[in-house]
């Protein structure tokens, strides 16, 4: 059951990011909570989950650019995690390290399916009988496809690739989850646009506050 | 980017790329559409005002009124001039220094055109000009300032290959 | 308020098409065919009227901002009213409010939402998820959901109504909460995840943000994650071995 659930939701995740529905479903910190409540209750997933939703904010869809698919990302860590394949720090800061160059590939998958889009429609383009339903329900079950064939292959190749290694170290996964978000959030901040210092005094109020509060 | 003034051939003009991407990335504060068709048009320069963030300020120039203001010299900030086509920035080739930084961006799909990138289609008289201007300038294909630059090369002998 | 020329029923059938419109997102006419598919709805169900003929033109080149969609069908059912050529106005139009919908939903709502919902989550991951989810799409099925009648009403001038709200101004107020929140957020996480936190260890936390501020501008994110990675799995199997 919840290996249909999951292949469901590479589906879904796929056409929300790409596609259609624009829903938010797709996005990495969305992802882990889904993760973390339905598959596996660890925190690492929504740590990982913050990490790329970060890494993926400041990348957005304008025009015919395609952002990183950071959904991905997060989608084959929570499963790594999820599987019991991070179970150590050096095993979590590999499977960032492998899945950030996976991500890669992911990213061109979509590529692809914006061409055979085009295929398609320069197919049927001066048709008499031209179809526009035709097309987007084409359009999105190859969405759809694409995100079953392509998450699910990179989760497994990122599990292969971490049981691969087995090396003892140390359990401080979120010692080392703080730095590399601590990294994303700089460029996190430089992405807006209130200029000079004061982006940086609002949040530095905003850090002292939840120090005193938390 | 050394260079502070931006010439960007974009069929959109002012659309999600320049805002978010070229506009974001270098602050820039100036923007100038070089377009004879919009100029004069006051609900155009509204809807395009309207969607600028407040730092930056857009003037709408014909060639002609572009050539007797646009002097070439470095501005202090970043200064972006959008053109609608290639023809345009053809048009204004002689404004054309080694100081400016040319950019084509997006040129849409059209028929009975040559596709040179995934977002750029030319047909043989754009073509022909654009080579031109490279044989003088670099000029570059690109979305966001943070994409790798395609470089325009070949067009010559593409060109020749077609006749 | 705007009244509506078409059915609530209607409206909120416009809503779940528009949802699935980008279907065929490719790079020769971007969202045209989705358009046509839009259009197409509308003009069987209201008898507009609009000839087959200027129909299919509407399956060429254009892209917009896909939460802004049904502004651009009112404007363009509009002029075509009024007997202005209604793609030309789309051609204007499709631009413009892609560079107001990717301003307000990708650069503003989309990082507002997530820094929220990451605080949220500290107290209940189930009510963040829930949040994330709701507080979007709240902003995202009202312009939609809206945005025909509002396009429809103003015709041409539909950018006065998003003068009239202020809509750029949501940006600059929410960005200021943004990083507010941002900074509430950071000091919950180093003090709920990191084990043993102390002014040592802050430090180093200082002194990766202010690298990592000095080197934004020259290299991507993508990379500046492979490298500290990277230097950290150095560290790491130094120390193991």
């Amino acid at each position: 059951m919840i290996y249909l659930f999951l292949i469901l939701l590479t589906g879904i995740i796929s056409i929300d990011r790409n596609n259609a529905l624009n829903l938010m479903i797709s996005r990495p910190i969305v992802i882990s909570l889904i993760f973390y409540l339905f598959v596996e209750n660890s925190s690492v997933i929504i740590l990982t989950g913050i990490l790329y939703e970060l890494y993926g904010v400041i990348d957005i869809p304008v025009g015919t650019h395609i952002p990183k698919d950071d959904s991905f990302a997060t989608y084959c860590s929570s499963i790594a995690i999820a599987f019991g394949s991070v179970n150590n720090s050096l095993n979590f800061l590999l499977m960032v390290l492998l899945s950030l160059v996976l991500m890669y590939f992911a990213t061109l998958a979509e590529g692809y399916t914006r061409k055979i889009n085009r295929v398609l429609y320069n197919k049927v383009e001066n048709h008499i009988t031209f179809k526009p339903n035709y097309l987007i329900s084409l359009g999105i079950a190859i969405s759809f496809l694409k995100g079953i064939v392509v998450y699910n292959l990179g989760a497994i190749l990122l599990i292969i690739l971490l049981n691969f290694v087995s090396l003892e170290a140390d359990y401080n996964i979120g010692l080392y989850a703080c730095i590399l978000i601590t990294v994303a959030t700089a460029y996190f901040i430089d992405y807006f646009e209130i200029f000079g210092y004061k982006k940086y005094f609002f949040l530095l109020c905003g850090f002292l506050i939840g120090w005193l509060i938390v | 980017m050394q260079k502070k003034i931006i010439f960007r051939v974009d069929d959109r003009l002012i659309h999600g790329q320049v805002i978010e991407g070229w506009i974001k990335y270098y602050k820039i504060s100036h923007i100038y559409i070089v377009n004879d068709r919009i100029y004069g048009d006051v609900l155009q320069e509204l809807i395009y005002n309207s969607v600028l963030p407040d730092y930056c300020n857009l003037e709408i120039f014909n060639k002609k009124t572009f050539r007797t203001f646009f002097s070439g010299e470095i501005f202090d900030n970043h200064t972006l001039v959008l053109f609608e086509n290639i023809k345009d920035l053809y048009d204004l080739r002689d404004l054309i220094t080694e100081k400016i930084y040319i950019n084509i961006g997006c040129v849409a799909s059209r028929e009975h055109k040559i596709e040179i990138t995934d977002t750029v289609f030319l047909d043989l008289e754009e073509l022909r000009k654009l080579s031109e201007l490279r044989e003088k300038y670099n000029i570059y294909i690109k979305k966001l300032p943070w994409d790798t630059n395609i470089e325009i090369k070949n067009f010559y002998t593409f060109l020749k290959e077609m006749k | 308020m705007v009244n509506s020329i078409i059915k609530k029923i209607e409206k909120f059938k416009l809503l779940l098409k528009s949802l699935v419109y980008q279907g065929n997102w490719n790079y020769d006419n971007m969202q045209g065919t989705g358009f046509y598919y839009l259009l197409d709805y509308i003009n069987t169900k209201h008898k507009i009227g609009i000839a087959k003929e200027l129909l299919r033109k509407t399956t060429g080149y254009f892209n917009t901002n896909p939460f802004l969609i049904t502004f651009i069908l009112g404007i363009w059912c509009k002029e075509f009213k009024n007997n202005i050529d209604p793609n030309y106005t789309r051609k204007i139009y499709g631009p413009a409010l892609s560079a107001l919908g990717d301003r307000f939903f990708w650069h503003t709502l989309k990082p507002l939402t997530f820094v929220l919902s990451a605080i949220i989550v500290f107290y209940s991951p189930l009510l963040s998820l829930i949040f994330y989810i709701v507080f979007f799409n709240i902003f995202h099925f009202y312009f939609l959901y809206n945005g025909f009648d509002i396009g429809y009403y103003y015709g041409r001038n539909a950018i006065e109504w998003f003068n009239k709200i202020k809509f750029t101004k949501w940006n600059t107020v929410g960005e200021v909460v943004i990083l507010f929140s941002m900074g509430i957020f950071l000091s919950m996480l180093l003090k709920i995840e990191v084990q043993n936190l102390n002014m040592s260890i802050l430090l180093i936390f200082a002194i990766v943000f202010l690298l990592t501020l000095l080197i934004v501008k020259k290299i991507n994110i993508s990379l500046a994650l492979l490298l500290y990675t990277t230097l950290l799995l150095i560290n790491m199997v130094i120390r193991v071995y």
